[in-house]
């Protein structure tokens, strides 16, 4: 087991701060909300860093606080039912869909639960596994599997539906 | 469009987020460890504040004072009594332990008394006295100071860390050694029991909850109660907040980790209440998924905030009528007012009082992103925690009037409120970053 000294967690949390805050977006789809969430994450970390330094994987512990820390933005933020379009990092020349595919999925995944958004963000834009998503939000891996299943369900009834409007625009 | 194509747009969407330059945030991340480390060296020699930190919110028929500046920041010295008079004379320019008198003017209720070299304090119980840790002159030690309530020199105190047990006694540890002391004589009577080191939390009352963890076992906390008659039997958990009487108090208990390495954050956990000197369990608190930040009694005692942050959100729960009451699902972290209100910080500097009793929500615009009062409630600050430069807005409220003041630099640590409102120790971190970055020490009187 790793005892890290406390320069050596300072050292951990500036380095993943990068990778950090690329997960953060992806959950959060906002940059300022991603930079305050990567923000108090680490400071959190930095303050329970008695726990960090006696993890098997620093990195992977501070990874979990800052996805916990970002699901706790979603729920403020959903609370507030105020969640800001990531217009501020969606790349619009990137994305090969139309514009209206994205916006119907913005508003989609805005609809779905905080948990179901952080699966959903882990899965497709961390790419990571479903035994992966469970380490990572320290849930279980069939609960994992059933939220992604229900979300997924979510957006492609969103989906669905908007593009049976179009059509009849059409 | 085919299951596959849903995927794939959501893949693609995703991959279209593409967070900006990183290296910023790095930036900001290494300042604000470096600022915690500093703070925390600021902070070595106290013991946790003792009692529980309810909050006053008299935002409605508030008398706005005259703004006031403070004084330029003055070099880091180890300065030695200070005169109670609030004039508004220079800095003598004697020797290094001369008292040196606030260079700001009477506004309102609040005088400032001291402007001092200082890194921290701690108030009695009945704010009548303060231990204040200074910047070391030299070496790594802190001195600490015993000074009254009007900042007069009572006498230096020989110790790395203090807890105060009432309005007049103390605990000291000197090199690991714990002594009993008071304020009205020199003589230290050694302690038996081993502080170590134990997270301390005062009742104010002579008792002190001593929480240790569990070496093998992070997570998992055990407590005892302290008194001059002896320690109680070690019972798991760990106290987190008293009643204001000292007659009760909260526990919290934390479920196993679940996170990689067998180490989470932010674990959930419950919390109950148990009685002093009893030690029965009086209320278990709903909830066993609580993602408690802060918990606090209100100056009654009759009700216990829980700052959440799990699902439930945060809330109030009636001790008497064992229920959760008042509005559901509060935002943030909340804190108590005198009359039963909360106070809690919502965002862009704006304040939310909460009335217990109608459920109504009032809201005050660009006073702080964080509040903190004393134990009974009757006085409170308002400021923003994160803003290092300029002059910094803090505003203090007590008895329906209000004092707005610019504070150099920014607060190195929350307002420090004795339990009876009388009295605000604010220290700020002036020049940050900068050769010359230093703390200073204020000291206001109502």
């Amino acid at each position: 087991m790793a005892t890290l000294t406390d320069d050596e967690v300072a050292q951990v949390l500036v380095v993943q701060t990068a990778d950090a805050y690329r997960l953060a977006a992806w959950i959060l789809r906002d940059a300022g909300c991603a930079e305050d969430a990567v923000q108090e994450a680490a400071m959190a970390a930095w303050d329970a860093r008695n726990k960090m330094r006696y993890a098997d994987d620093p990195a992977a512990w501070f990874k979990k606080v800052v996805v916990n820390t970002c699901r706790d933005e979603l729920r403020r933020l959903g609370r507030r039912q105020r969640i800001p379009l990531p217009r501020t990092l969606v790349d619009a020349g990137r994305f090969e869909r139309s514009f209206c595919v994205r916006e119907e999925l913005e508003q989609a995944i805005e609809r779905l639960t905080s948990e179901e958004q952080v699966i959903i963000a882990l899965r497709y834009g961390r790419d990571l596994t479903i035994p992966q998503i469970a380490l990572l939000t320290g849930i279980a891996q069939g609960t994992a599997k059933s939220r992604l299943h229900h979300a997924l369900e979510h957006l492609r009834a969103a989906l669905a539906a908007e593009r049976r409007i179009e059509e009849r625009v059409q | 469009m085919s299951d596959d194509d849903t995927e794939r747009s959501i893949r693609d969407y995703y991959r279209s987020i593409t967070p900006t330059d990183a290296s910023r945030v790095q930036a900001e991340v290494q300042n604000s460890i470096e600022i915690r480390r500093r703070k925390a060296v600021s902070r070595r020699g106290v013991w946790q504040l003792g009692g529980a930190v309810g909050i006053a919110a008299l935002l409605a028929l508030a008398v706005l004072s005259a703004p006031i500046v403070l004084g330029p920041a003055a070099t880091p010295r180890l300065i030695g009594p200070v005169a109670s008079a609030p004039t508004m004379s220079p800095a003598p320019t004697a020797s290094s332990a001369t008292p040196r008198q606030s260079s700001l003017t009477m506004r309102g209720s609040w005088i400032t008394l001291l402007s001092a070299s200082g890194a921290g304090a701690v108030w009695s119980a009945d704010g009548a006295y303060l231990a204040m840790w200074t910047v070391p002159t030299s070496g790594p030690s802190e001195d600490m100071l015993l000074l009254d309530g009007n900042g007069n020199l009572v006498r230096p105190l020989d110790a790395d860390k203090i807890v105060w047990l009432n309005a007049k006694q103390f605990i000291l540890q000197k090199a690991g050694v714990a002594s009993l002391g008071s304020v009205d004589t020199d003589a230290l009577t050694p302690i038996s029991y081993s502080f170590a080191s134990a997270e301390t939390l005062t009742n104010d009352h002579g008792a002190v909850a001593l929480s240790v963890p569990d070496p093998n076992s992070p997570d998992t906390f055990h407590f005892m109660i302290w008194t001059a008659e002896g320690v109680t039997k070690a019972l798991e958990g760990e106290v987190v907040a008293w009643s204001t009487d000292g007659t009760e108090f909260a526990i919290w208990h934390p479920k196993p980790a679940t996170g990689p390495g067998g180490v989470g954050f932010q674990d959930t956990g419950s919390i109950t209440v148990m009685a002093w000197p009893s030690l029965e369990q009086v209320a278990s608190v709903p909830g066993t998924d609580l993602v408690a930040q802060e918990t606090a009694f209100d100056p009654s005692g009759r009700y216990l905030l829980v700052s959440n942050l799990g699902d439930a959100g945060s809330f109030v729960y009636d001790l008497q009528g064992r229920k959760v009451v008042g509005p559901e699902k509060i935002i943030g972290v909340a804190s108590w007012q005198s009359n039963d209100n909360l106070l809690v910080p919502g965002t862009n500097g704006a304040v939310n009082t909460y009335r217990l009793d109608t459920s109504t929500i009032a809201t005050e615009d660009g006073i702080g992103d964080s509040a903190i009062s004393s134990a009974d409630g009757s006085a409170i600050a308002t400021y923003f925690s994160e803003d290092y430069s300029g002059i910094h807005p803090l505003t203090l409220i007590r008895n329906g009037t209000r004092l707005s003041v610019g504070v150099p630099g920014g607060l190195e640590e929350a307002p420090v409120i004795a339990a009876n409102g009388s009295g605000v120790v604010i220290v700020c971190l002036i020049d940050y970053g900068k050769a010359t970055e230093h703390t200073e020490l204020l000291l206001l009187k109502n």
